[in-house]
């Protein structure tokens, strides 16, 4: 296994977000995680990448317990990952965001580290924009150099936090292929999406969280088939979603 | 298409651009060096001081501009560093030059046992540390009779030298701390170091996600501020010939430092450049106005950091496109 959570708890204050997760994804996974807004999705990603401590259980990376680690350290193991909502370096051009990355993630110099940002930033459609400062960025931009810095710390598992929002259907053919070639080159990916067809046509395994608790797991279509699934869907896009992929 | 005809004709313009500062540095460079043999022992005593303020301004100015760690005891670097130098050449008899490598030596030292200390803190409480740790430096100095007590140390060594000597000496010292700080400065902000301090400083949950250790990178930069500073100290006691707990170890220091930096404009490698020359402006200037003039300083730091936050340079910056030592890296071509 590449990663494995054992009981992860995580509580904020008196709201218990997460309260006994176990979860094991496989070197080589393609995992879809869907679930409802504030169903956790976002603070596993935290508590996986060291963003936020667990407050009880383990992080398990390639058999090495991660748990005690900060986040810098188990980037530089191989968790690299985007934001939700985009932290961009504002005061840096899309480019040396990449070269951070490519610097302290990925632990290159020089020539190297320039060549990774560089590939990160092209892969990403920003080459264009390459040199100029995130904080002129456009949202799309912005969501594109999360990927470009995520990739570009050259990681082992990679966590998508919810790149593809706002994207036209073909911008998102575009990004579907993109993670699915890195997922080719080797790369562990974990994908959260409320866009559930996209991450059906790539994912190997879907994921359903709700409440911090894992509501089903298994592969794409008898996930969707789960009646759990459907009861915490019912009515929502994603239901209609459901629906409209069965036929 | 070959790329060569377009690289061909570009080469003797590269060189030629190129040239120029280059030429201008050096020239500069020589009428520095050249200073004592034309100049009076009053300006090179002015000029030292100036170099070692910029020195210190430039050390704090790393801290809290790319650091984010606002210290406000930063006198005990200057007073670690001036003691250092005038304890080891009294007691080893030697000549005070050879003695600055070990004043920079055990600023660095003294950085490295303080940042254990003073990491654990953060915030408002990591700046009130500091200056807490600096007033306990100056209590101890007080107390230590090997060290002088209260009335502190002269630098025995000096009075070996004649007059000449002395000054030049001194002040080629005080020239080598403030290219050195500008180069070590800069430099530092084109390294590895810069960018991830930069990082940290734009968004430190993005930088940790990305590979940046943020500890390591604060404590590298404490220890290069703290050890120039400590020297700056070092060099700039060699021209007062005494050392006192009261003066090596005050505020005032501090209070220096961070009026020139923000007059120039923290954070940027050209601030306390300006901020220095202005400083020093203003104090030849208004200085007769006792203390008028510190309460003009005063008023004008909190003027500057109320209209031009980014100080000076921000304001010339913005007039004349200039990045003259900027660390801006572009995506290099394939
Ligand atoms: N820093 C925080 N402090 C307090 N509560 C928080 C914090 N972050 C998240 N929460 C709460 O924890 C719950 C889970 O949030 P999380 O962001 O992990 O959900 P999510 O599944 O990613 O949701 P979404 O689909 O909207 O992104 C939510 O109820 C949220 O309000
Ligand atoms: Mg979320």
């Amino acid at each position: 296994m590449l990663l494995e959570l054992r009981h992860v708890s995580k509580r904020y204050g008196a709201m218990m977000v997460v309260p006994d997760l176990s979860l094991s994804v496989a070197e080589g996974d393609f995992v879809g995680v869907i679930g409802p807004n504030g169903a956790g999705k976002t603070t596993v990603f935290g508590l996986i990448s060291g963003g936020l401590r667990c407050d009880a259980g383990a992080v398990v990376l390639g058999g090495l317990d991660v748990t005690a680690l900060g986040a810098d350290e188990r980037c530089r193991a191989g968790i690299g990952r985007t934001f939700q909502i985009p932290h961009p370096f504002q005061g840096m051009t899309a480019y040396e965001n990449a070269l951070v990355a490519a610097t302290f993630g990925a632990g290159l110099r020089g020539r190297q580290a320039q060549a990774l940002a560089r590939d990160a930033i092209e892969r990403c459609g920003l080459e264009a924009a390459a040199d100029i400062l995130a904080a002129r960025l456009t949202l799309l931009q912005r969501k594109r150099l999360e990927l470009a810095r995520a990739i570009a710390t050259r990681p082992r598992l990679l966590l998508l936090d919810e790149v593809a929002g706002g994207l036209t259907d073909g911008e998102m053919n575009q990004l579907l292929q993109l993670v699915v070639s890195i997922h080719r080159s080797g790369v562990t990916v974990l994908w959260i999406e409320h866009l559930v067809h996209a991450l059906v046509s790539a994912a190997g395994r879907l994921v359903v969280l709700a409440d911090g608790r894992l509501l089903s797991d298994g592969d794409p279509g008898s996930v969707m088939q789960d009646r759990a699934v459907r009861e915490t869907y019912l009515g929502s896009d994603i239901d209609e979603e459901l629906t409209h992929a069965e036929h | 298409m070959s790329d060569t005809p377009t690289i061909m004709p570009a080469a003797p313009n590269v060189l030629r651009t190129a040239m120029l500062p280059l030429t201008m540095a050096l020239i500069g460079c020589a009428v520095l060096v050249a200073l004592p043999w034309y100049a009076s022992f009053a300006t090179q005593r002015l000029l030292v001081e100036g170099f070692t303020v910029f020195a210190i301004a430039m050390a704090w100015n790393l801290l809290a501009g790319y650091g984010g760690l606002v210290v406000v005891g930063h006198q005990m670097f200057v007073g670690v560093g001036a003691y250092a130098l005038f304890a080891s050449s009294n007691w080893l008899g030697l000549n005070p030059w050879l003695c600055l490598p070990v004043a920079a030596l055990v600023s660095a030292l003294f950085s490295l046992i303080s940042s254990v200390p003073m990491f654990r803190l953060s915030g408002a409480h990591f700046a009130v540390g500091t200056w807490v740790l600096a007033e306990m430096l100056h209590i101890l100095t007080l107390n230590t009779s090997w060290l002088g007590a209260g009335a502190g140390m002269p630098l025995e060594a000096l009075g070996d030298f004649d007059r000449w000597t002395r000054n030049a000496g001194v002040y080629w010292a005080a020239l080598a701390v403030g290219l050195g700080a500008l180069a070590i400065a800069t430099t530092v902000l084109h390294g590895p170091l810069g960018l991830a301090l930069m990082s940290v400083r734009d968004n430190e949950a993005a930088a940790l996600a990305s590979g940046v250790s943020v500890r390591r990178a604060k404590l590298s930069l404490w220890l290069i501020s703290g050890t120039m500073t400590g020297l700056a100290g070092a060099v700039s006691y060699m021209n007062t010939l005494q050392v006192t707990p009261d003066a090596t170890f005050s505020l005032n220091w501090t209070a220096i430092a961070i009026f020139t930096a923000v007059l120039g404009g923290i954070g940027t490698l050209e601030g306390p450049l300006v901020g220095t020359v202005l400083y020093f402006l203003l104090r030849e200037v208004f200085a007769d106005y006792g203390a008028w003039y510190l309460i003009g300083l005063g008023m004008l730091a909190i003027a500057t950091m109320v209209v031009a936050p980014g100080g000076a340079w921000s304001l010339i910056a913005r007039r004349w496109p200039i990045d003259l030592l900027g660390v801006r890296r572009s995506m290099p071509p394939l």
